[in-house]
């Protein structure tokens, strides 16, 4: 008798143990996977970044797709080496936007800031859009239901 | 039960770091093709700053001067040189895996149109040549 209440028991206490711990994952997997989310287009966007400025600082054509944005800029720059980088990433996330900020710094004041940041701004898109899972309406690019909106802009 | 509550815990701390190396690797893959591109890039870039320099080397030295250049080696692919005299322009382009990779550079010295197809690694002549009819000296391409 007392044996089986012993049982019992215990098996109350298995329960209530792995009750929690349930619980505990249902909390902490939904929260981690959004953290993991922005961590993930955050380096997405800077890696897509550097690529969009070494390959406009090394100044060799391509005619694969995914740089076709940039090459308009490439030949206005007329064999010029611009020495873009990025200088720093902002990101701010509101309940289903992450915004992404870029700037780029380049020594040269001769360079058009606004057509670069939008040549930038499309290469990133359109690289995201290719390499990852990203869906691509309207010029946003979506995660999901998250909307990830991509600022880029060119500092002297 | 301490055992299935161990395995649990475990199988959560499991699933977690699997997501994060997904996404690493998933990165990590995304770079290979960009970072063979820019194997090529810098091989062209750097052809193309070496065939500046040298044909303003051969020109400073004079007429009947050669310099042997050999082309850079990008994995089974073709270049093509051409040295545009009218707008005095130096055009290296390349097609490797049937994409197709050019560059435009200006010249410091007077060229003399000429064009080149070369394999991977295959050497040919940058040469000072004495136009006499012209009185003028150039810089051209030759096997």
């Amino acid at each position: 008798m007392l044996k089986s209440r012993n049982r019992a028991q215990t098996a109350l206490e298995m329960m209530l143990i792995a009750g929690i711990i349930l619980v505990s994952i249902a909390l902490v997997v939904p929260s981690y996977f959004e953290e993991n989310t922005l961590t993930s287009v955050v380096a997405y966007v800077r890696a897509s970044a550097s690529r969009a400025c070494d390959y406009l600082n090394l100044g060799v054509f391509s005619n694969d797709p995914r740089y076709s944005p940039l090459n308009p800029i490439l030949e206005t720059l007329n064999g010029l080496n611009p020495n873009l980088r990025v200088l720093k990433l902002e990101t701010s996330q509101t309940n289903d936007t992450i915004t992404v900020v870029v700037v780029l710094t380049t020594p040269y004041s001769t360079i058009d800031n606004e057509t670069l940041a939008s040549a930038v701004r499309s290469f990133i898109v359109h690289d995201l859009n290719m390499t990852t899972n990203r869906t691509l309406s309207n010029g946003t690019l979506f995660y999901g239901d998250t909307a990830v909106n991509i600022v880029v802009r060119v500092e002297k | 039960m301490k055992r299935a509550q161990l395995s649990l815990d475990v199988l959560l701390a499991v699933l977690l770091v699997m997501v994060t190396i997904t996404n690493l690797t998933y990165l990590a893959t995304s770079e290979i093709s960009h970072s063979e591109n820019f194997d090529t890039f810098t091989k062209l870039r750097l052809f193309s700053a070496t065939l500046v320099d040298h044909s303003a080397k051969v020109y400073a030295i004079g007429e009947g001067y050669k310099i042997r250049e050999v082309a850079p080696d990008l994995n089974g692919g073709r270049i093509g040189i051409i040295f545009n005299g009218t707008t005095n322009k130096i055009i290296v382009n390349a097609t490797v895996n049937g994409r197709n990779f050019w560059i435009i550079r200006n010249s410091t010295v007077p060229l003399y149109t000429s064009t080149l197809v070369l394999n991977s690694s295959e050497e040919f002549w940058i040469v000072a040549y004495y136009n006499s009819t012209e009185g003028m000296l150039y810089v051209k391409v030759e096997k």
